[in-house]
């Protein structure tokens, strides 16, 4: 500032020179201000925040999708899927067992003389019998045949099932059959009565 | 294998509750028994049912049991008699002998014993086998003549006349129940 000052004092003592200062007449632009006013909202209820989907819940609806399964114990899609497994791995040829399944078989078994135990069961055929005896003081109850009577080893009646069953002997070349009728005296202490024809 | 002239024999194949077994039973006309055979119960895995399919009942029907009964038997009978018409087939080509299917029926008898008729409906026959009974139906395989239907017929009233002709297959299945609880 003291240097400017003496310069300017040298130059009018030795220059005559001034220093001439100007002043800006232009003035600034007056600052307009709007008239419009602006209007803030705040709402009033708390802001809402979605944190995962509904679907996800535990207990609810199972999604899925060409075989792709979100388990219902996961609760969101913030979870994420895990995958288990490992990596393939690749044999080499003859390394994998083959297991054949066997043929279905089945064993005989031979037991004649079980068979030759069993008796034969006859069953009451009086209905379809026309020659039947006609005794005083008897009523017809049954009529079983044909039956070997000379083979015979055992006759026992099935009193539940109304059969009569027989125990042959294997050994007997007899082949002469007869029919059996089995018949009820009335008002004998002695019920039934069996006669061969 | 023995050939015995005056003898039947009854076969059963039976598949109930997915249990196979069969059983046969060669008796003489009076209902002796001469030859008694069964197989062991096959009751088919889950996997066994997958591989073979459909055809299971059928490998196991025809050609296990009935293949492995008839070949294991020593005497053989005259006539074979089953009571599933389903066998007929398979037995004739087994045996390749007298096979029938043998049921009893409600008809009323015919006029006399050795009568037979056929039976429009089914191709089937109705055979009077003795007078005491309901005639019984038979069914032959495909393709059999009429003189084997008549000569069959003719063995059957001569085993009728000393023996109940259908009496054999209860007496398989009784044979079968009680060596099953064995």
């Amino acid at each position: 500032m003291i240097t400017q000052d003496l310069k300017n004092y040298f130059c009018r003592h030795f220059l005559g020179r001034l220093n001439v200062s100007s002043l800006p007449v232009a003035l600034d632009a007056p600052k307009i201000v709007s008239p419009k006013r602006k209007v803030e909202t705040y709402p009033i209820r708390t802001q809402m925040k979605v944190t995962g989907s509904t679907l996800f819940v535990a207990g609810s609806l199972k999604c899925s999708s060409n075989g792709f399964r979100f388990s219902s114990s996961a609760s969101s899609l913030n979870r994420a899927v895990k995958v288990k497994g490992s990596k393939i791995r690749k044999y080499a040829s003859g390394e994998l067992k083959a297991h054949t399944i066997p043929k279905i078989k089945t064993k005989i078994f031979e037991n004649t003389k079980h068979a030759l135990l069993m008796p034969q069961e006859r069953t009451n055929r009086l209905r379809w019998q026309t020659e039947r005896p006609k005794p005083n003081g008897e009523i017809v109850l049954a009529w079983f045949g044909p039956i070997i009577d000379e083979a015979v080893v055992k006759l026992t009646l099935n009193k539940k099932q109304g059969t009569l069953l027989i125990w042959y002997n294997p050994q007997s070349r007899r082949f002469d059959p007869k029919g059996v009728f089995l018949c009820r005296r009335l008002g004998s202490d002695k019920n039934f009565e069996w006669r061969w024809i | 294998m023995a050939v015995s002239n005056n003898s039947l024999g009854y076969l059963v194949v039976d598949g109930a509750d997915g249990l196979f077994r069969g059983a046969s039973l060669v008796v003489d006309f009076r209902g002796i028994p001469m030859d008694f055979r069964y197989t062991d119960p096959i009751r088919p895995t889950r996997l066994e049912k997958i591989l073979y399919g459909n055809a299971l009942e059928v490998y196991l029907r025809e050609e296990l049991i009935l293949e492995s009964l008839v070949g294991a038997i020593e005497t053989k009978p005259s006539i074979w008699v089953c009571r599933e018409t389903e066998l007929l087939a398979p037995l004739k080509s087994i045996t390749r002998g007298r096979v029938l299917f043998l049921a009893p029926s409600n008809h009323s008898p015919l006029d006399a014993a050795g009568n037979v008729e056929t039976v429009a409906e089914d191709s089937s026959y109705m055979i009077q086998a003795d007078s005491v009974s309901a005639p019984l139906r038979a069914s032959f395989p495909e393709n059999t003549k009429e003189d084997d239907v008549k000569q069959t017929a003719a063995m059957l009233v001569d085993a009728a006349k000393t023996m109940e002709l259908l009496e054999p297959f209860g007496r398989i299945q009784k044979a079968l129940t009680s060596l099953g609880e064995e």
